[in-house]
């Protein structure tokens, strides 16, 4: 050992009325993660806002937060982890290791944003050729009722789609009344946040 | 009595306050800094005024040492460099401390090459007559203050006319301590900056491009809106009048564009996955 740093490493230094920076365990290189500022936590706030949101539409997150929990995984992805991959835990902090290894598991062609933080994919299975979900009931829907869907979804009432068919009210709210009944919900908000944007054939254009 | 485990705090007797208030004062100054390229170049053109060298090189080596990624150093010296960087490759394994496998201490501490082998011993050494010389640089300290994930930050400091003191070597040091948690602390920002672009672009890539200018609170309630169809189990939930939430929502609909409740959960109703089980085909298709 060279001469001077031996003699260096015996001597306890104190700095009087000035704050010395706190040495890690193994050294300031080992260090625990410094606490974010509040730019950073601002961000992370949003970030797992928008998180929960997208796994609220059905949507696989996964995203690696600095923050005390290490990271955040939606009940979606958590879902298809436990089906596809029972034996994986995403109870610790998500490492990039663990990130690989999602990324490994997913079939690529369901994956939509893979970066070092972030994983988002979709729990649908994909096939070659679209088609219609096998427990939509849409096309159950008469023509006039997938019209007058359209126009709800459009964020129209019941007086203005009457204008625009040319109906009166009463014939467009019983015709809402069916499309209720068929796809088994009962409100108009349920209506649009259940089928709003379902494909389905024949839909009229609107 | 058994040994004592803790470690001993570094030494800084040989550094005076004013010395200290130096170092920290640059660093405040960096603080608000979003990129770690940025922060590498205020460094390199900063730093060697306040620790007395001629050159200061940042060094970005891969976490496992296995080599280097980038580098950066004082203008001066990198327009030398540039032109030995090949011959520099080939002969860095002789470096002192490099050759006799010494450079993991350098996270702990600062290491002086000349303790690893003596100035005119060094003279000789293919590394000095190969690039060395021709930097003008015959002393160096290294030290690794920061491990980040995908890289170690090694520092030198150069000079070419006397060797470096132990006041050097503790100023380095504390350089070193108080520069890792700001480089880690920008190293969050980056990684939370990237995660956040991901996020709002997958939301673009949907179409709904504007939903990303929506505040995390406003983005809550729109969640709370799928979960809960009933604008007054909301209210009740989040403990808000019900006239609070309508206000909440008509200034989302306000900021997106959106005459009424409906078209606003149509338009939650399009980012649904069931919507989206095929890859957009451009860019910027639904």
């Amino acid at each position: 050992m060279p001469s001077s740093l031996s003699k260096a490493s015996k001597v306890q230094g104190v700095s009087r009325g000035h704050p010395l920076p706190r040495c890690g365990r193994r050294g300031n290189a080992a260090s625990p993660d410094p606490i974010p500022d509040g730019a950073s936590l601002r961000i992370a706030s949003r970030i797992r806002a928008w998180g929960e949101l997208l796994d609220r539409l059905g949507w696989c997150v996964v995203v690696d937060l600095p923050d005390r929990r290490g990271g955040w995984v939606g009940n979606a992805a958590r879902d298809w982890l436990s089906r596809n991959a029972p034996c994986e835990t995403v109870d610790g902090r998500l490492s990039p290791q663990l990130m690989d290894r999602f990324r490994e598991m997913i079939p690529v062609a369901q994956i939509r944003i893979s970066t070092p933080e972030l994983l988002v994919w979709s729990s649908a299975q994909n096939s070659p050729e679209p088609t219609p979900a096998e427990d939509t009931p849409l096309p159950t829907l008469s023509a006039r009722q997938r019209e007058i869907l359209g126009w709800t979804r459009d964020g129209k009432t019941s007086g203005e789609i009457a204008v625009i068919l040319g109906r009166a009210t009463r014939t467009v709210e019983k015709h809402l009344e069916n499309i209720y009944r068929k796809l088994g919900v009962r409100s108009r908000s349920s209506l649009i946040l259940s089928a709003g944007h379902a494909p389905f054939q024949g839909q009229a254009d609107a | 009595m058994p040994p004592s485990k803790v470690k001993p705090m570094p030494d800084f007797r040989e550094i005076t306050d004013v010395g200290m208030r130096g170092i920290d004062r640059m660093l405040r100054g960096m603080e608000e800094l979003d990129d770690l390229h940025e922060l590498e170049r205020r460094m390199i053109s900063e730093a060697p005024r306040i620790l007395e060298a001629e050159n200061l090189a940042w060094n970005n080596w891969a976490p496992d040492w296995s080599g280097l990624i980038s580098g950066s150093l004082t203008d001066a010296y990198m327009g030398r460099f540039a032109s030995l960087l090949g011959t520099f490759s080939e002969v860095v394994g002789h470096h002192p401390i490099l050759s006799v496998g010494e450079h993991m201490r350098s996270h702990t501490e600062v290491l002086r090459l000349s303790d690893f082998e003596s100035y005119g011993k060094f003279r000789k050494n293919p590394l000095f007559r190969e690039v060395y010389r021709h930097l003008d640089s015959h002393f160096q300290l290294c030290h690794t203050p920061c491990r980040l994930a995908d890289r170690l930050i090694l520092l030198n400091l150069n000079r070419r006319s006397r060797d470096f003191a132990e006041r050097d070597r503790q100023m380095l040091h504390y350089l070193g301590l108080k520069l890792d948690p700001l480089v880690r602390r920008v190293e969050q920002r980056e990684h939370l900056q990237r995660a956040w672009n991901g996020l709002s672009d997958f939301v673009g890539s949907m179409g709904a491009g504007e939903l990303a200018l929506l505040g995390d609170h406003q983005v809550r309630i729109l969640s709370d809106l799928l979960l809960h169809p009933s604008r007054e189990s909301i209210a009740r939930l989040r403990g808000i009048r019900r006239d609070t939430l309508d206000k909440k929502l008509g200034v989302i609909r306000e900021r997106l564009g959106l005459e009424n409740h409906h078209q606003l959960l149509s338009a939650l109703s399009a980012m649904n996955s069931r919507n989206h089980t095929h890859p957009p085909q451009d860019p910027q298709g639904k």
